[in-house]
């Protein structure tokens, strides 16, 4: 029996996962950032889609964990510890996306930087869990599409005008 | 929270819609010395996914130019048609067969889009009283979910409805005029659907 590889894509604002041989992606990342995080075994992987920093910002009850950098991280740790028997020292992460899209609007408007602050964030909450960021590819003013491959634990990023690079 | 707006008040946003492409379609035919046609056929309130689907999918190449309106009542606009179209409307603009991305390009597409902005807002001022500015737009051409979700990131710390008002196009290829369909969204940050909805309401039906 062949195994067919499948990519799981996961969109704006949620959180997905995959086994190994598997990948999972997302596409058209702007001010987004991906975060990536699996066992040095790679033998799972799970993905979150994240819009904004900090959930703190909400202006309601709508509470929905993947979307902020800061709930993000627990939430994908979480998901790790169902999928397997994972101790936290063997987990990896790799992160993409944060771009500034928008030049001349960021400097009017704070909401458009918002790409560095999901960056800086994912960064402090991936420290705060001890877990090593093995790719970091964010800023920058161009969309992102990723795909993180169990084959070779590897991620890789495509941008319209540099094509694609493995990371 | 969602975007709760009557048939009546669509009706009406359509109808400033219309007028204020209208004067849009005309300043870019005096601009381009040729005729230009921009009609709106539809406006609706439509969800975020949907606008990065009606774009072609998030890895789809658009143009999208955005800005801010200001002052009594506050919004992004935002302007998103097909990567495709760029070259023709650059090279009608300037004369030159210059790629997007070179920066005659981009000032070309800025002023393409202050142009339909500026008339659109002129026109909103205009017909609702509202005493509205516009800033100055910027241009993004990249995939559509990178280009497009940053004009969508004040509104979605409450929730994730916006107003779409589709446009008809010319474009203007070869002198064989093509349409083409550009979507239009006025995002209204959410302090400020109250002010619009009594704005509607002091215009004539």
């Amino acid at each position: 029996m062949t195994l067919t590889k499948k990519t799981v894509k996961v969109g704006m604002a949620d959180m997905g996962y995959c086994l190994a041989p598997n990948s999972i992606g997302s596409s058209g990342l702007g001010s987004c950032v991906a975060i990536v995080i699996y066992p040095a075994n790679g033998a799972a992987a799970a993905l979150a889609h994240v819009m904004l920093p900090d959930a703190s910002i909400r202006r309601n009850d709508d509470f929905n964990r993947a979307k902020y950098a800061d709930t993000a991280v627990p939430l994908l740790l979480e998901t790790m510890q169902r999928l397997g028997p994972f101790r936290n020292a063997t987990l990896r992460a790799k992160i993409a996306g944060g771009a500034n899209m928008f030049q001349r609007l960021s400097t009017v408007d704070p909401m458009m930087k918002i790409g560095e602050r999901n960056t800086e964030v994912a960064r402090e909450a991936l420290k705060q869990a001890n877990i090593p960021i093995m790719a970091d590819v964010t800023g920058g003013s161009e969309g992102r599409s990723v795909v993180f491959s169990l084959k070779d634990q590897s991620l890789s990023v495509r941008t319209i005008h540099s094509g694609t690079k493995i990371y | 929270m969602m975007v709760t707006i009557s048939r009546t008040e669509l009706d009406k946003i359509r109808e400033i819609s219309n007028i204020g492409l209208g004067q849009a379609a005309t300043s870019l035919s005096q601009l381009l010395d040729m005729p230009c046609k921009m009609t709106v056929p539809a406006v609706t309130v439509t969800g975020f996914d949907d606008i990065i689907a009606l774009a072609g999918g998030a890895e789809n190449e658009v143009a999208a130019i955005s800005l801010k309106m200001e002052g009594a009542f506050r919004a992004t606009m935002l302007f998103i048609f097909p990567a495709a179209h760029v070259s023709s409307i650059v090279k009608q603009l300037t004369g030159e067969q210059s790629g997007i991305l070179e920066g005659i390009g981009h000032s070309a597409l800025r002023e393409f889009g202050n142009i339909i902005t500026g008339a659109y807002v002129a026109t909103f001022a205009d017909l609702t009283k509202l005493n509205v500015r516009s800033s100055i737009p910027d241009v993004v051409i990249d995939m559509a979910g990178a280009a497009i979700t940053p004009s969508l990131l004040p509104l979605s710390l409450y929730g994730d409805d916006v107003i779409l008002i589709q446009t008809n196009f010319n474009d203007w290829f070869e002198k064989s005029p093509e349409r083409f369909q550009a979507q239009f969204y006025l995002l209204p940050e959410p302090g400020s659907m109250n002010v619009l909805r009594t704005a509607l309401e002091g215009m004539p039906s």
